[in-house]
């Protein structure tokens, strides 16, 4: 029999837990929260309150679950009460229930329990979990996104990679960048850098020229600028620039959690298009991963098609989905399920696509 | 029809040349020359240049052009100071013609052509659309900078050109000839006067230190591209530090003017005397007010067409 209680983020700073994902890490979900905390839209949410469980079985505390209960409006006037974690809603890499001791399958039917009995709400989305987790078995899990991955310990070395994981094209294209780089007098010197002040300038004035493409970048946002600097701060970061005669062009940045390196964010300035500074940024930050013997490297949680010109190696997330008998939820019910399964279709056929190996 | 022109230009040239050379030659006895170019042939520029020869005028760097303007130097015998706008490669063909005649010039590039290989232009010669009710090049620098970049990039992911501008390797060549004097001509050159403030900030000052990064120098000199500029653009050549800009005006030196020098336009595509007129002022005197007077009339009688 488990016995669970809410508890505070000041005392899920002092319990000593070890992570699956840096999502799940306390300064991941503090930064996320005091940026998020007022931030009141329909993605983020509204009335934000952080619902942290702790299970205890036998008094000894056997699992975290960072729960966040938000309110969505729907068609102007329809206010539904979500369950989620803690941090899913934006910039999140991988979410799951952190277990500190081995549980059983009664654990989750348990905790539903607790959680429809104690806190009010609609539904309960719990999305970005890997299929390995415990809400596997009470729920059905649907497809929901995935993140590229490059397993930079099983290959012997980059030229093991760049041979096998690269096609053929791929690695002619880099050349053949590479040679018109030289051609029209531009010196490509690739550099690594701690993220300070100055370079994340840099990093902000190529980042705005997504603009150009139509699409949105983050540092548009000041709250998510300020998580995304937050970040930087709290975990090992880094950012590779690949810089034109001294002039940075394009970037990565990473942080490294767990001897795993995750790409944050990248981007490259849309008027050197024509000399791929994008691919080739990218190609050196992998380098530099298998120079530093990680174990893996992340693209993080998207599946954006220029990923998979490096890898088809992809970490499959899912979604479990549950609701209170209530009027609203009943009502919503067929909408939220025709979504998952529309998005649970979605996510697979992009997979297949793609050629993944999930 | 534009070969017609150019034969009509120079006959028209040569008239005024044979009537009002000497009298038009005079004044630039005490008042500097400026003159610039965009992409001229080899032989328009070697028909210009001997012409400036044998009319007794002195070649003069930027820095000399500068000192007079700013009165540290009087004008003594007849001088001229030549500039290019734009950095096109065509303008790599005329340096033997630059050392021969110890030429020296200033050259005011803009930066993404010397990294996309166009202007954005070449890319609007294309343009077709019936929807946003632009289809030339003259309509779309009458629209913000920021819609007219929108059409140009949507342009440039459809289309692929042939370079015309200099590469950064070409940059590297000329700003390393000591006849060379490299300026800036914004980033993108746009419009200035269709640029929100922060647009033209961006303009003055990554193209400054875009160029400076480039070829380890220090950038003085600046070029109003298109020659449109307001007190918004004086303001901000002061503030990122440029020492001299250079208009489209076709007017003598005025001393003192360092952010508004005059420049007469070359016309790339008219004839040889038609040009020497211009540089010597007859063509905006006697050809200019009639060209005008055409235009006018019929832009007029096309109007009264529609109507009637």
């Amino acid at each position: 029999m488990y016995r669970f209680h809410s508890i505070g983020l000041q005392e899920l700073e002092d319990i000593n837990y070890k992570e699956t994902y840096p999502s799940n890490t306390f300064q991941w979900i503090y930064n996320w929260y005091s940026v998020f905390e007022n931030v009141e839209n329909n993605v983020i949410g509204y009335k934000k309150k952080p619902y942290i469980i702790a299970a205890y079985l036998n008094e000894e505390l056997v699992a975290i679950i960072p729960l966040l209960k938000l309110t969505r409006i729907y068609c102007k006037c329809l206010r539904l009460e979500f369950i989620e974690f803690l941090g899913q809603q934006w910039s999140c890499i991988g979410e799951d229930i952190i277990t500190l001791k081995d549980l059983d399958s009664v654990y989750i039917e348990e905790l539903i329990h607790w959680i429809k009995k104690h806190v009010k709400f609609h539904f309960i989305f719990l999305k970005y979990i890997p299929k390995s987790s415990l809400l596997n078995t009470k729920y059905k899990l649907y497809h929901y996104s995935g993140a590229p991955i490059i397993p930079v310990s099983s290959y012997s070395s980059y030229e093991d990679f760049y041979t096998h994981a690269y096609a053929k094209r791929f690695r002619k294209k880099l050349q053949r960048t590479r040679r018109k780089i030289e051609k029209d007098g531009f010196r490509l010197k690739l550099s690594y850098e701690e993220i300070n002040r100055n370079n994340f300038e840099d990093i902000k004035r190529i980042a705005k020229s997504k603009e150009i493409d139509g699409k949105n970048y983050v540092y548009e946002d000041p709250n998510k600028e300020k998580f995304h600097l937050l970040l930087y701060k709290s975990f090992p970061s880094h950012v590779m620039f690949a810089k034109f005669n001294n002039m940075p062009v394009a970037y990565v940045t990473n942080i490294d959690c767990n001897g795993v390196r995750i790409g944050l964010d990248c981007a490259f300035d849309r008027d050197y298009r024509i000399y791929g500074v994008g691919v080739q940024c990218m190609d050196c930050n992998i380098q530099e991963c298998f120079k530093e013997h990680k174990k893996k490297f992340s693209f993080g949680v998207g599946l954006d098609e220029y990923k998979f010109q490096f890898t088809h190696k992809v970490e499959d997330y899912y979604m479990s989905f549950d609701f209170s008998y209530r009027l609203k939820a009943l009502l919503v019910l067929p909408y939220f399920l025709y979504r998952l399964k529309r998005e649970d279709k979605h996510v697979l056929k992009e997979l297949s696509k793609l050629h993944c190996d999930v | 029809m534009y070969k017609l022109r150019q034969v009509l230009g120079s006959f028209i040239g040569l008239i005024l040349l044979i009537f009002f050379k000497k009298s038009a030659l005079e004044k630039f006895n005490t008042q500097v020359l400026s003159i610039y170019f965009h992409n001229p042939s080899v032989y328009l520029f070697k028909g210009i240049v001997r012409f400036l020869k044998a009319s007794g005028f002195q070649f003069i760097d930027q820095k000399e052009y500068y000192e007079l303007a700013i009165g540290n130097q009087e004008v003594s015998g007849r001088k001229v100071f030549i500039s290019f706008d734009d950095a096109w490669q065509g303008n790599l063909k005329l340096i033997p013609i630059l050392e021969k005649y110890q030429i020296p010039i200033s050259l005011f590039v803009p930066v993404k052509p010397v990294v996309t290989g166009n202007y954005w232009w070449e890319y609007a010669a294309y343009l077709k659309s019936d929807t946003l009710n632009i289809n030339a090049i003259e309509d779309l620098k009458k629209v913000p900078n920021k819609k007219r970049m929108e059409v140009i990039h949507k342009l440039m992911q459809e289309l692929h050109l042939k370079r015309s501008a200099i590469n950064l390797k070409e940059l590297e060549y000329l700003h390393n000839h000591p006849l060379v004097t490299i300026g800036s001509h914004t980033y993108h050159h746009p419009i200035t006067i269709q640029c929100t403030n922060d647009e033209l900030d961006f303009e003055y000052r990554e193209s400054k230190k875009t160029l400076e990064r480039w070829l380890n120098t220090s950038i003085n000199s600046f070029a109003f591209p298109n020659g449109d500029y307001d007190a918004r653009d004086l303001n901000l050549l002061r503030e990122h530090g440029y020492k001299m800009a250079f208009t489209t005006n076709p007017n003598l030196l005025n001393r003192g003017s360092v952010f508004e020098m005059p420049r007469i336009s070359m016309n790339t595509k008219g004839g040889r005397y038609e040009n020497i007129c211009r540089m010597l002022g007859l063509w905006h005197k006697y050809v200019k007010p009639i060209q005008i007077r055409l235009k006018s009339a019929s832009h007029k009688f096309k109007i009264e067409k529609q109507f009637s």
